[in-house]
């Protein structure tokens, strides 16, 4: 078996400077969910695991003028409900409620579900669509990028070497004329999603699209930007036009080309888009007008 | 390398070593020697090793033992003994809520969170706490049944 070291910093700083000390054998644990498997199966070997459970201030939630903080050892637990408390973050919280179990939500991170980097994490979806950005602390300082430039495909991400991140930063909108909503499918309560779709929507004084945003999941590596479906919709009139929603599925469907798999075939999948798209458009409008 | 791990199990106190990427399911068969924390898929998904941390409930094969470090487990030995069963495990002896049994010290922590937290479920509230347990004989209807009888109950 691997020979690997436990090392357990109390800081951010000291966090970073193990990580550089270590280079590439050094992998953070967070709430090690994810990690205990990938040790387990072999496809991680480090040299040292560093666990972030002692480093301190990496648990508040926090909202400004500017839009919501989440910490990055936040577990999901925490963020079940979130979007009573925080509006903004509905499209979080229909994701949140669906991930695994209560076991695993009790210690799953926010900040290691999305450095796990799953091609079928819905929280990657759902923040994109939700236009977050993280906070990457290193020794050289901080870095903000968004997380769709985060996920750079399927278990990677653009984390440096001696990066930690430490935030999720979703920004505020006007909950009177914008809303995010998440859709997803299943074949077993609690499982990875099929498919899993986030949307965002922003209306002008008329009630016509201002912005949108179209992400989907589990399609590649990491989450697709549907852009032609998004460009159906911008600037034309979307609350109850049913036929423009079901032409954004279509276009969503058209943008990806999933690997197909024994449970769900290719053409399943690009289905699935189709219906999840306009399901999550019409939640997020209803959320808008209400 | 291993490395010491002081664990509280069932309000004994353990110290045993540990290899870092040690889960703490295999601390508590292996190296503490309770064997009632059952292991199946080692992967998370099938719940039949479930304890609690601290009063949450976990998946032990997911959680690190260096992770539990200081902290202290439930497993089902402590829940209850054979001639003291806990009111749940009566509870699911009583309504056949066993059948290989496997599943069921998973399945009995569950239900002893779900009644801490919310000590009146409904039927609906029970069958969602059950979702990270899976039972493959499918006693899930006896076993929501034996919650039920149980809730409301002060000696639970």
């Amino acid at each position: 078996m691997i020979d690997c070291h436990y090392l357990e910093p109390t800081s951010v700083s000291e966090a970073c400077t193990l990580l550089v000390e270590h280079g590439d054998g050094a992998k953070v644990v967070a709430g090690g969910q994810s990690m205990a498997i990938l040790l387990r199966n072999g496809l991680s070997q480090p040299s040292h695991l560093i666990s972030i459970q002692h480093v301190t201030g990496l648990e508040d939630i926090n909202a400004s003028s500017e839009g919501v903080t989440i910490g990055a050892k936040v577990t999901l637990n925490r963020l079940n409900g979130i979007g009573e408390t925080h509006p903004t973050l509905r499209a979080l919280d229909d994701v949140v409620r669906g991930v695994a179990d209560q076991q695993i939500r009790n210690f799953a991170t926010l900040g290691g579900a999305i450095c796990e980097a799953h091609p079928a994490s819905d929280i990657t979806v759902a923040l994109s669509a939700l236009h977050a950005t993280v906070k990457l602390a290193s020794a050289n300082g901080e870095r903000t990028v968004p997380i769709c430039d985060f996920v750079t495909g399927a278990f990677a991400t653009a984390a440096g070497p001696g990066e930690l991140l430490t935030e999720v930063v979703i920004p505020s909108f006007d909950l009177a004329s914008a809303a995010a909503a998440h859709r997803r499918f299943a074949l077993r309560a609690g499982d990875y999603p099929v498919v899993g779709v986030g949307a965002f929507v922003s209306l002008d004084g008329t009630g016509n699209c201002e912005d949108v945003r179209i992400v989907v999941g589990n399609c590649s590596g990491a989450p697709v930007h549907a852009q032609e479906a998004e460009s159906r919709l911008r600037g034309n009139s979307i609350v109850g036009n049913n036929g423009a929603l079901a032409e954004a599925g279509e276009l969503a469907a058209a943008h990806v080309s999933p690997a197909g798999d024994p449970m769900a075939p290719s053409e399943y999948k690009i289905d699935l888009v189709s219906v999840l798209t306009r399901e999550a458009l019409e939640e997020a409008i209803t959320r808008a007008t209400s | 390398m291993k490395y010491p791990l002081s664990l509280t199990v069932n309000d004994e106190n353990y110290d045993i070593l540990v290899e870092p990427y040690h889960t703490l399911m295999e601390a508590i068969r292996d190296g503490i020697g309770l064997t009632g924390t059952k292991c199946a898929c080692e992967d998370g998904r099938c719940g039949t090793c479930t304890v609690m941390v601290d009063g949450q409930l976990v998946k032990s094969c997911l959680m690190l033992g260096l992770q539990a470090n200081g902290k202290s487990v439930l497993t089902i030995e402590g829940m209850g003994s054979p001639d003291d069963l806990h009111p749940l495990q009566a509870a699911f002896l009583e309504h056949g809520a066993v059948q290989c049994g496997y599943c069921t010290p998973g399945m009995l922590l569950t239900a002893k969170q779900l009644l801490d937290e919310n000590p009146n479920p409904t039927e609906d509230d029970i069958r969602s706490a059950f979702v990270g347990n899976l039972c493959r004989c499918g006693v899930y209807t006896h076993a929501t049944e034996a919650v039920l009888s149980v809730a409301g109950e002060e000696n639970r």
